[in-house]
C-alpha cells in the first residue's frame, strides 16, 4: 500500500473533501487513541479508501468534531470519532506495516526496520489478538509474495496474485459485514486494488528497478535488457498492455462497487474509483513520454 | 455472449481515419471525436443515449486499432474476413473444461487443461477464458491472442478478445459518463498543480 488511492481532489465537493480529510484524520487518531502515539507515523491515503468503502457499507453513527492536533496547530481541522469502519482501516495499516518492517529487516537488516519492530511489538500483539485469522492469512500471502520475487517470477498475474489475495483479505472485514455477498463484493474490489497496485508500482519503478536490479515482473515477463534498449523505448512497449490491464482492474473494481448498497459516502468513494484512480493511472502511463519530450 | 457475435465496424470508418494511419494519427481523432460524443456535452439532450452509443463505438474502435491495427498490419485483415466467420470449432475432449470454467471450478478445468496433449487454438481459448475467470487478464489476453494466430478466422475466440477490450475500455467511458472528463485544457491542469499543492500543505 503506496499511496496511490487518492481523490481527484478539483473533482471534489468542498464538503467531501472536508470528509475526506475527516477520515484521514480520523484513522490517525483512532491509532493514538488505540495504541499511542508513536504509530501515527505510518499513515496512508490508501487505507482512508479503505475506511470510506466501508463506512458506506454500515449505517451512519460517526461524530464529527472540529479540532486541533499537534501536527497541524495552526488550523482547526475535521476528525471523523466513532466510526468502526475508520477504526479498522487503522487496525489492518498498523498490520500491514508490523509485516513491511519484518519484511524489510530480513531484506536489508539494519537498525531502522528492528526499531521499528521493537517499538510496534505491543501493537501488533494486541492486533493478533483481536484478528487472528487474518493476521495470519495476510502474513501468509506477503510471505507467498517474498517467495516469487526471490525466484525471479516473471508473469505479472502470478506475481500480483499475492499482493492481490492479501488485499482481499484486508478489505473483507468479517468485524463489519455480516452478509456473505457483500463480503464476497468487497473482496472483488480488494483484489483489484491489489492488482492495481501492484501494477501501478511496478510501472512506476521501472527505472529504478533496473538500475539496482532488483526484482521486476515487468522487466522480466517483456524480456528487458540494458544494453539492447532504453528504458522509454521498453516503456512505450509494454504501454499498451500495461494500460489494458491497470484499466480491466479498474472497471472490474467499479462493477463491484456498484452492485452493493450504499448508505452513504458514494460521492467520495465514486470521485476515487471513477477519477482519483483514472487520472492516477494516466499520470504514470504518461511519465515515461513526458520525459521523452524534455531533451527537445 | 451471444448477441455480441454481431460484425464490428471498420474501426478506421468509426474514427474518420483512412486506413493505416499512424498511432499519432489514430490518437488524434480519437481525442477528437471522444470530444465530440462526450455524454456532458449532451446532457438533457434527445441525442444523449446515441452520443453514448456512438463513444462505445469509438472507444471499441480506438482498442482495436491501438491493440490490433498498429503493428500487424492486420488493419484491413478483418475487412476480408467472410461474413458469417467460421463456426466455431468445439472439440468433445474440452467440454468438460468449459462445463467446468462456467461452474467456477477452476481446479478442475485447470488440471484437465495441463493434462491435455491437444494444444491447439481451443486449448489456449480455454485457457484464456480459465485466466480471466481467475482475474489473470494478462494471461487472458496473450492465451486468447495466441488462439486467434492459431485460428484466425474463429467467431468465438475474437468475440472472446473483443469483449475484454471493451471491458478495459469500457471503464474509461463510464467515467467520462458520470462527468469526470480528460483534463486536457490548461486551466485543468493548472488547477490540478495547485490542488495538489496544495494537498501537500493540506493533508499531511
Amino acid at each position: 500500500m503506496l499511496g496511490y488511492v487518492v481523490p481527484d481532489k478539483p473533482e471534489l465537493k468542498i464538503r467531501e473533501f472536508e470528509l475526506y480529510s475527516g477520515y484521514y484524520c480520523g484513522i490517525c487518531k483512532s491509532v493514538k487513541h488505540s495504541y499511542g502515539q508513536i504509530p501515527r507515523m505510518v499513515l496512508n491515503y490508501d487505507f482512508v479508501f479503505l475506511a470510506l468503502v466501508l463506512s458506506a457499507l454500515c449505517p451512519p453513527m460517526e461524530k464529527i468534531k472540529q479540532e486541533r492536533c499537534p501536527i497541524h496547530p495552526l488550523k482547526k481541522r475535521t476528525v471523523v470519532y466513532n466510526e468502526p469502519a475508520v477504526d479498522y482501516a487503522a487496525d489492518m495499516m498498523l498490520l500491514l506495516t508490523y509485516f513491511k518492517l519484518m519484511d524489510d529487516r530480513q531484506d536489508e537488516g539494519g537498525l531502522k526496520p528492528a526499531a521499528g519492530l521493537a517499538i510496534l511489538k505491543p501493537t501488533y500483539k494486541k492486533l493478533m489478538k483481536n484478528y487472528n485469522e487474518k493476521g495470519i492469512m495476510i502474513q501468509r500471502k506477503l510471505n507467498e509474495l517474498t517467495d516469487l520475487e526471490e525466484q525471479g517470477c516473471a508473469s505479472l498475474d502470478r506475481a500480483a496474485e499475492s499482493f492481490a489475495k492479501l488485499m482481499e483479505e484486508v478489505f473483507a472485514a468479517e468485524t463489519l459485514v455480516d452478509d456473505s455477498g457483500t463480503l464476497e463484493l468487497l473482496r472483488r474490489i480488494g483484489y483489484h486494488t491489489g492488482k492495481w497496485i501492484y501494477l501501478i508500482d511496478a510501472f512506476d519503478d521501472l527505472e529504478a528497478n533496473a538500475k539496482s536490479g532488483s526484482y521486476n515482473p515487468l522487466l522480466l515477463q517483456w524480456d528487458y535488457q540494458a544494453e539492447q534498449e532504453e528504458m522509454s523505448n521498453f516503456r512505450r512497449r509494454i504501454h499498451e498492455r500495461v494500460e489494458f490491464n491497470l484499466l480491466f482492474y479498474l472497471a472490474e473494481l467499479s462493477k463491484a462497487w456498484d452492485q452493493l448498497s450504499v448508505a452513504r459516502n458514494r460521492g467520495l468513494v465514486e470521485n476515487i474509483i471513477y477519477s482519483g484512480l483514472l487520472r492516477k493511472t494516466e499520470e504514470v502511463l504518461e511519465k515515461g513520454n513526458t520525459k521523452d519530450a524534455e531533451p527537445l | 455472449m451471444r448477441k455480441e457475435i454481431q460484425k464490428m465496424q471498420n474501426p478506421y470508418e468509426v474514427l474518420g481515419i483512412k486506413e493505416g494511419a499512424s498511432i499519432q494519427e489514430i490518437k488524434a481523432a480519437y481525442k477528437e471525436q471522444v470530444k465530440k460524443y462526450h455524454p456532458d456535452r449532451h446532457q438533457d439532450n434527445p441525442l444523449y443515449e446515441l452520443a453514448e452509443e456512438k463513444l462505445q463505438e469509438i472507444n471499441e474502435a480506438y482498442d482495436y486499432l491501438m491493440k490490433n491495427g498498429s503493428y500487424t498490419g492486420g488493419g484491413s485483415s478483418y475487412s476480408k474476413e467472410p461474413s458469417g466467420g467460421s463456426q466455431p470449432r468445439q472439440s468433445p475432449e474440452f467440454r468438460q473444461v468449459r462445463i467446468d470454467i462456467d461452474r467456477g471450478n477452476f481446479p478442475a478445468a485447470e488440471a484437465a487443461l495441463n493434462r491435455s496433449k491437444n494444444r491447439g487454438a481451443e486449448w489456449f481459448f480455454l485457457s484464456g477464458m480459465l485466466s480471466l475467470r481467475k482475474g489473470w487478464y494478462d494471461d487472458a489476453v496473450t492465451n486468447v491472442q495466441t488462439a486467434i494466430s492459431m485460428d484466425p478466422n474463429n467467431v468465438e475466440y475474437r468475440t472472446a478478445m473483443n469483449s475484454m477490450l471493451q471491458t478495459s475500455g469500457g471503464y474509461r467511458t463510464n467515467a467520462y459518463g458520470r462527468g469526470y472528463g480528460n483534463s486536457n485544457d490548461e486551466l485543468c491542469r493548472m488547477m490540478q498543480c495547485y490542488c495538489c499543492a496544495d494537498m501537500l500543505c493540506d493533508c499531511i
